[in-house]
């Protein structure tokens, strides 16, 4: 008796449970919603404190979802993307580079003077307050420069300074050592962001507590999970102030969740959308998409010392043999821009002048101009990711073709940064994406072999790099960029693939959204509808 | 029984030196310099030597070693290369994390899988039995980060019921326990299973029916709490994994705990992270074996004459 109604009561529990699998089962098969809690103002949701479920009018916050955390919030220990994103919210330099133009503008400086090839001569704009309440001046320029330059990978951004003088309390003047045509690039770069001097002097930890003159101030720095930012009521400059009360930066790796994070309205932006989500988030109603064309140019990097691949013939045939578009559909799902310059296209002096389009009738002829056996010829290419592997697949598929045989060698991220110091590697997929073109041809130097022991050198190219490298002459130097573009796609040092396209997606009501194509976002800039 | 817990912590000496000794020859095999990491790629040579030397990374790698343990018995885990913060720090930040998942996750397993694994044995070759056991079945092979996802859509996207990711309040945690909890459930239901189908057949419990006992009384006092031994030691093994980390859930959810850092600290060859998430992660290890050894005792009274 009992045993049968321990029977019945069993049974009813298995089929209410069944019951309940099918019914979930069955609500997340049904398409998606396309309505996100964000557009729809629904106040009900209860998903979390960050959703963005709130009434639209009078919002005062934003959550965004990033891909990875930076390591610092200072401006001079680290030299990566998300870093720099998080120093252009609390710190300021001397001059900006414009996320539209990516030219150099005034920013704490409230004009500059050159006075000759290596002397500039900068006014402060006065009344700016860092956020410790100190005023801004000349001594902390000082101070900062000095700063800056005490850390080696700050180098190439302030290694050309070579004095500061503060002639009164709101000029100052910067003595280069050589005339330095990117001093404005350099000086809108985080490195040279500006810090109080009395917190240099006191030895202030600038991650933890970052003090400068930015739209926002730090909050709260939850590692591994978020960070928060409140407006800078103080903010000098009244046309870039801050719009949004409240920033919330939440870590969220998976790009998976991210997509579901903006769906659900638990965030309003997403800084990288997931190449598999982009069509998806694209056709969500109340979500809009941003698509920038980067200067991050991924290639081939060869070896050209001690393989085979120093013959200029062989490199060409390679670059000729691989066809841009396939790599574009099958490793990125269709989301990047074929690449055929060794200089992104995108800067004002870009040029695909003696570029390579695909035509492998064109790479035969250059291998038969090398006189090798392609057979004796191995492509070792290292991949320090999926995506990267993909690519080297599509080439592998491409260059035997042509009877070259490709290997693919996978490591992660330490060690290919270990082999790409040395001339131990045949080869690599590698991405650069500087802020300027004459940073990029910089690269193309002999010199830059002590950093990448394996790239080309040349020493007609040395001549005129290093001419364009001290041309103060604007018009005169773009010109002599754009040549030395030209030459470098004709030695073919190694094989562009494609620029990367980025795309962020946000909550249709978030307005005034500026992305730059050097991967920034300009967060104080925008504002709820 | 204090003896034995004093030999038991005893034990954990060694065994920590080893796992530390191991690791520390393996990251520095491993090819990438931290000098070279740290100062970035404008470096030169110059430059990571000087770090090198500062860092104590141009000495051979027993010195090396024996100034890590130092350290160690200072209670100084060291700097993070990457980060620049203390290890401790870096860790206490996401341990609390990991604990709270942890605990949440091994109660809703317990809770489902205990009485599952039970009613399975009971209820041996029935169809109860069958739906209990394919559901452990689903449980031990479904992919976490699928289910996670699943639940992330339904629970998340669909019904808007619970947040998408995040540690910020008490909903966030209900999706990541229930997938980490999920696999947990499933192995330990079927252990407990097979366990109790072994114990059921023994003599003593027929001996039970036989004096007319209650089917509850023989199943919960003789037969579950002799054949919970197994059980035991699958629930610790379960939950020392966990407390070491558990990446794929962290990943999905966003959860900040100890196992996301440790991944990262690998790939960035930040080997005094590294040491410190695996140290943590022997040490949990090591107790949770412990306070299994010792309910061991509690459940089997034979057990407990060992520890004289």
């Amino acid at each position: 008796m009992k045993s049968k109604k321990m029977d019945s009561i069993l049974k009813r529990g298995v089929a209410l449970c069944s019951a309940i699998i099918l019914t979930a089962g069955m609500l997340s098969g049904c398409g998606s919603s396309n309505k996100p809690a964000s557009s729809t103002g629904d106040t009900s949701s209860s998903a979390g404190s960050s959703s963005a479920a709130t009434t639209e009018s009078g919002k005062d916050s934003l959550t965004v979802a990033l891909t990875d955390e930076p390591d610092y919030l200072s401006t001079c220990e680290h030299d990566s993307l998300m870093g720099v994103q998080m120093n252009l919210l609390t710190y300021n330099g001397l001059v900006r580079i414009d996320m539209e133009t990516l030219q150099p503008v005034c920013d704490l400086a409230e004009s500059f003077t050159q006075d000759s090839d290596t002397e500039w001569t900068f006014k402060l704009k006065q009344g700016v307050l860092f956020q410790n309440g100190e005023e801004f001046t000349a001594d902390d320029v000082a101070a900062t420069i000095a700063y800056a330059q005490s850390f080696p990978s700050s180098a190439t951004y302030t290694g050309a300074i070579a004095s500061v003088e503060v002639v009164d309390p709101y000029t100052v003047k910067l003595v280069t050592s050589d005339p330095t045509p990117n001093l404005l690039y350099n000086l809108g770069y985080h490195f040279n962001f500006m810090l109080p001097k009395s917190l240099i002097d006191s030895g202030n930890d600038f991650s933890a507590n970052p003090v400068g003159t930015g739209p926002y101030k730090l909050v709260e720095w939850n590692k591994g999970n978020y960070i928060s930012f409140v407006a800078n009521d103080d903010y000098f400059d009244a046309d870039r102030k801050a719009s949004i009360q409240n920033l919330k930066f939440s870590i969220i790796p998976e790009g998976a969740t991210r997509t579901m994070a903006l769906e659900s309205g638990d965030v309003d932006f997403v800084y990288s959308v997931a190449s598999n989500d982009i069509d998806r988030l694209t056709n969500t109603d109340g979500l809009a998409m941003e698509q920038v064309v980067s200067v991050e140019n991924y290639f081939l990097y060869l070896n050209c010392v001690n393989t085979p691949f120093a013959d200029e013939n062989l490199r060409k045939a390679v670059s000729y043999a691989i066809n841009r578009d396939d790599i574009v559909v099958g490793a990125l799902n269709g989301y990047g821009t074929p690449s055929y310059s060794c200089v992104s296209m995108g800067y004002a002096e870009s040029t695909d002048e003696n570029g390579y389009g695909y035509d492998v009738d064109k790479a035969k002829q250059y291998l038969a101009a090398w006189g090798g056996d392609p057979s004796t010829v191995t492509l070792d290419i290292v991949c320090s990711n999926e995506t990267k592997k993909a690519i080297a697949t599509i080439m592998q598929a491409e260059l035997a073709e042509i009877g070259i045989n490709v290997t693919i060698n996978e490591m992660d991220s330490a060690s290919y940064q270990a082999i790409m110091t040395t001339t131990d590697l045949t080869s690599a997929i590698v991405s650069w994406s500087p802020s300027n073109a004459l940073t990029y041809v910089q690269r193309f130097h002999s010199t830059r072999r002590d950093y990448t022991p394996a790239c080309m050198a040349d020493d007609d190219l040395d001549v005129l790099v290093e001419h364009a490298n001290v041309c103060m002459d604007d018009a005169e130097r773009a010109g002599e960029i754009t040549n030395i573009i030209a030459t470098v796609n004709d030695m073919c040092p190694f094989v562009p693939i494609y620029q990367v396209n980025y795309f962020r997606a946000h909550s249709a009501d978030l307005q005034n959204v500026v992305c730059s194509a050097t991967g920034y976002v300009d967060f104080s800039a925008m504002r709820w509808n | 029984m204090g003896k034995y817990i004093a030999k038991r912590i005893a034990y954990m000496i060694p065994v920590i030196l080893g796992v530390t000794l191991l690791v520390f020859f393996i990251m520095h095999l491993a090819p990438g310099n931290p000098a070279q990491i740290i100062l970035g790629e404008n470096a030169t040579a110059e430059q990571i030597a000087t770090l090198e030397h500062e860092m104590g990374l141009d000495q051979p790698l027993l010195v090396q070693y024996v100034r890590y343990l130092g350290d160690l018995l200072h209670g100084d885990l060291g700097t993070s290369y990457s980060s620049g913060s203390s290890v401790t720090t870096e860790i206490m930040a996401r341990f609390p994390y990991t604990i709270k998942l942890t605990l949440v996750a091994a109660i809703m397993s317990l809770v489902l899988a205990l009485p599952l694994g039970i009613i399975a044995a009971v209820k041996q070759n029935t169809w109860v039995d069958n739906v209990s056991m394919i559901v452990a079945l689903i449980g031990v092979s479904m992919p976490i980060f699928w289910l996670a996802l699943m639940l992330i859509m339904l629970f998340s996207v669909k019904l808007g019921w619970l947040p998408v990711y995040g540690a910020d309040s008490w909903k966030s945690i209900i999706l990541p326990a229930i997938s980490l909890g999920f696999m947990n459930m499933a192995s330990i239901s079927r252990t407990t299973r097979s366990s109790m189908v072994e114990t059921l057949r023994q003599d003593y419990i027929r001996t039970a029916y036989a004096k007319g006992l209650s089917k509850t009384t023989i199943i919960m006092r003789h037969a579950f709490r002799n054949g919970m031994l197994p059980t035991i030691t699958v629930i610790g093994l379960e939950i020392g994994q966990m407390l070491g980390g558990s990446v794929l859930t962290e990943t999905v959810f966003a959860w900040p705990g100890v196992g996301r850092l440790m991944i990262l600290a690998i790939n960035a060859r930040d080997t005094p992270l590294v040491m410190g998430c695996i140290l943590l992660m022997t040490v949990c290890f090591s107790v949770v074996n412990l306070v299994v050894d010792l309910l061991y005792g509690v459940v089997d009274p034979r057990v407990r004459t060992m520890y004289r």
